[in-house]
């Protein structure tokens, strides 16, 4: 097991420098420079080829391309993320300032995808062809078909702007707090709307397929209420599938931060990439999606080690 | 004897085709949710081919004295924050939604089902290499990707359509590599490597020929994404750039003014939402029809 994680780990750091090299060379394709963004022509004075080269030459951006790639990868090895050009502070430092932030939305917009997910799942499958699942099989379909900004505005629409009961955007204090836990509902149920549909539909499929195994006969035959034969026998198994689908749709919902921080002005990594982008900031660019990056990587080694735990027919060899 | 062979080869064309389409018309028949969401579909691209005739504006043309009117006899969506009438600019939308999704799915299925077929077919150091750049692209969590490519090469229809197109090309291979894996084994990949076809010709004529359905079915539901993708991608700033009728382009800019003038977002989303829907639904009618799981 632990040759298995060492293995796994490893991948995930090719993955990652894979991932490093692809962000870095295409943002030297990107037209434009940070500099230019950081002091436009209309400056005047501002704008000298002195000023210019001076600024070039502190963020390495006079050398070569292959050797601005060297110099970053050392950097990187000693987790050095660079500085942002425009702000001059460590990159670093800003992405863990609002690392919190994306963690805090992602796992409450899971959280919110799986709370629906579940038993809505659960109920359409065991009542096939009812009211319920004909219900549940459209709601999937429209949650996988909104997009998720739209969702989000109308929400802030009747929320906030009509019925004024939630804050329109930002983040406030902890999440525990009466406050914090305003705030972040509008955007966790947006952000949990995008993989609730896709989630659903699985836990439908996975406990239709499951509640058709003999075993469940067997579990029936020996007398066990309908409940217990269920949730102890049929859920267990069906939950398989459902588990690796979670992994996947974490990287859906790192990747929907960025819009839900957009839609919401949720202070965290998603909408510091954005902001990076508008800028030119490369540092910042490239910081940004290798941290979300590396989330993903990480929660998908964390599935596939869970794995083993949840379907014992699973070995690591 | 050419001659026999080429008729004998027409029939065998028009039989399988018959087959086909004796199988849609059944399954049609069958599913009227998926029959009504064919019949969207060609609904949406009639709307994108003929949208100078439909819209009764000019979509750029604003007018000051008419700006942020709700939905009236003269203007069915009302009028956006600059007078211009949101049902043109909706229909004109249409066009270039249908445009960067068809073109970024040619893009995606020929990179997507090259790599695939490369990959599955040859196996080996190809199929190592191959699916190792496959997994890379898939490590990145999905948006990151497009709005990466889409901010690289500057706001515009052609970036976007790259973006797309490269979003879309793990799907294809995947895909592709999981049919041709099973194809590949099939009696007649065997009896025309037997034959002495050369492997271009396998490729094309054998395996191609034989795993179109798969590929149509995530064609349609990828469709679906590009879709969803395009307006995520010009909300945010990085995908078509103003004042193209984009419809994701329209709410963000139109945001400001949804307090006093809800319409202006009403409209453009909901043309974004049923046209997924629609392209979800038919996707979802595909893989029932040819009973397709990815590998």
């Amino acid at each position: 097991m632990l040759g298995y994680i060492v293995r796994r780990l490893l991948t995930g750091v090719l993955v990652l420098f894979g991932v490093v090299t692809i962000v870095f060379f295409s943002l030297q394709l990107a037209p434009g420079d940070p500099i230019s963004m950081l002091i436009p022509a209309e400056a005047g004075g501002g704008s000298s080829p002195e000023i210019v080269a001076a600024l070039k030459a502190k963020y390495g951006l006079d050398k070569p391309v292959v050797v601005q790639y060297v110099i970053y990868l050392k950097n990187l090895a000693k987790l050095d993320l660079g500085r942002s050009i425009s702000t001059d502070r460590p990159v670093g430092e800003a992405l863990l300032a609002r690392y919190p932030a994306t963690l805090e939305l992602t796992v409450c917009g899971l959280l919110v995808a799986v709370l629906i997910a579940l038993p809505v799942g659960i109920i359409s499958a065991v009542r096939q062809n009812s009211v319920i699942d004909n219900v549940s099989r459209v709601l999937a379909l429209a949650t996988t078909s909104i997009p998720s900004f739209w969702l989000g505005l109308l929400l802030m629409l009747l929320f906030s702007l009509q019925l004024r009961w939630l804050p329109a955007s930002g983040r406030a204090g902890a999440l525990w707090s009466w406050d914090g836990l305003k705030h972040i509902i509008m955007p966790a149920v947006t952000l949990g709307a995008m993989a609730t549909g896709i989630l659903m539909r699985l836990v439908r499929s996975a406990m239709l397929e499951v509640l058709r195994a003999d075993y469940l006969n067997t579990a029936r035959a020996k007398g066990l209420r309908e409940r217990t034969v269920i949730y102890r026998h049929a859920l267990r198994n069906a939950l398989i599938p459902v588990v690796t689908v979670l992994g996947l749709q974490v990287g859906t919902l790192l990747g929907g931060t960025v819009v839900i921080e957009t839609v919401f002005a949720w202070p965290g990594i998603g909408r510091y990439l954005i902001w990076g982008i508008m800028a030119k900031d490369f540092p910042v660019v490239q910081g940004a999606v290798l941290a979300l990056t590396l989330g993903f990587v990480i929660v998908n080694i964390l599935v596939d080690v869970i794995y083993c735990a949840v379907d014992p027919r699973v070995t690591y060899n | 004897m050419a001659w026999v062979r080429a008729r004998s080869a027409s029939a065998g064309e028009r039989r399988r085709e018959s087959l086909f389409g004796r199988a849609l018309r059944r399954t049609l028949k069958k599913s009227k949710l998926t029959a009504l969401s064919a019949i969207l579909t060609l609904f949406i691209v009639g709307v994108a081919i003929f949208a100078p005739q439909i819209a009764p504006y000019d979509p750029s043309v604003g007018n000051y004295r008419t700006m942020l009117q709700p939905p009236s006899p003269t203007h069915l969506f009302g009028t956006d924050e600059l007078g211009r009438d949101i049902l043109s600019r909706v229909v004109y939308g249409t066009r270039i939604t249908v445009t960067i999704g068809i073109t970024a799915l040619i893009v995606g299925i020929v990179f997507g089902v090259t790599i695939g077929l490369a990959t599955g077919y040859f196996g080996g150091i190809v199929d190592l290499v191959g699916m190792r750049f496959i997994d890379i692209l898939l490590s990145f969590p999905g948006i990151l990707l497009a709005i990466l490519i889409s901010s690289t090469f500057g706001g515009g229809l052609l970036p976007v359509i790259i973006a797309i197109g490269l979003y879309s090309v793990p799907t294809f291979a995947r895909i592709t590599r999981g049919s041709v894996l099973v194809t590949r084994e099939k009696g007649f990949v065997e009896a025309a490597r037997a034959i002495g076809a050369s492997t271009p010709r396998i490729l094309l004529r054998h395996i191609l020929a034989n795993i179109q359905g798969p590929i149509l079915v995530y064609a349609t539901l990828r469709m679906a994404s590009a879709v969803l993708t395009t307006a995520f991608l010009s909300f945010l700033g990085v995908g078509v750039a103003p004042p193209a009728p984009e419809w994701g382009l329209m709410v963000n800019t139109a945001r400001d003014f949804m307090r006093d003038a809800p319409h202006v977002i009403l409209f453009p989303g909901m043309a974004i939402f049923v046209t997924v829907l629609v392209f979800n639904l038919l996707g979802d009618g595909l893989r029932d029809l040819f009973d397709v799981q990815q590998r």
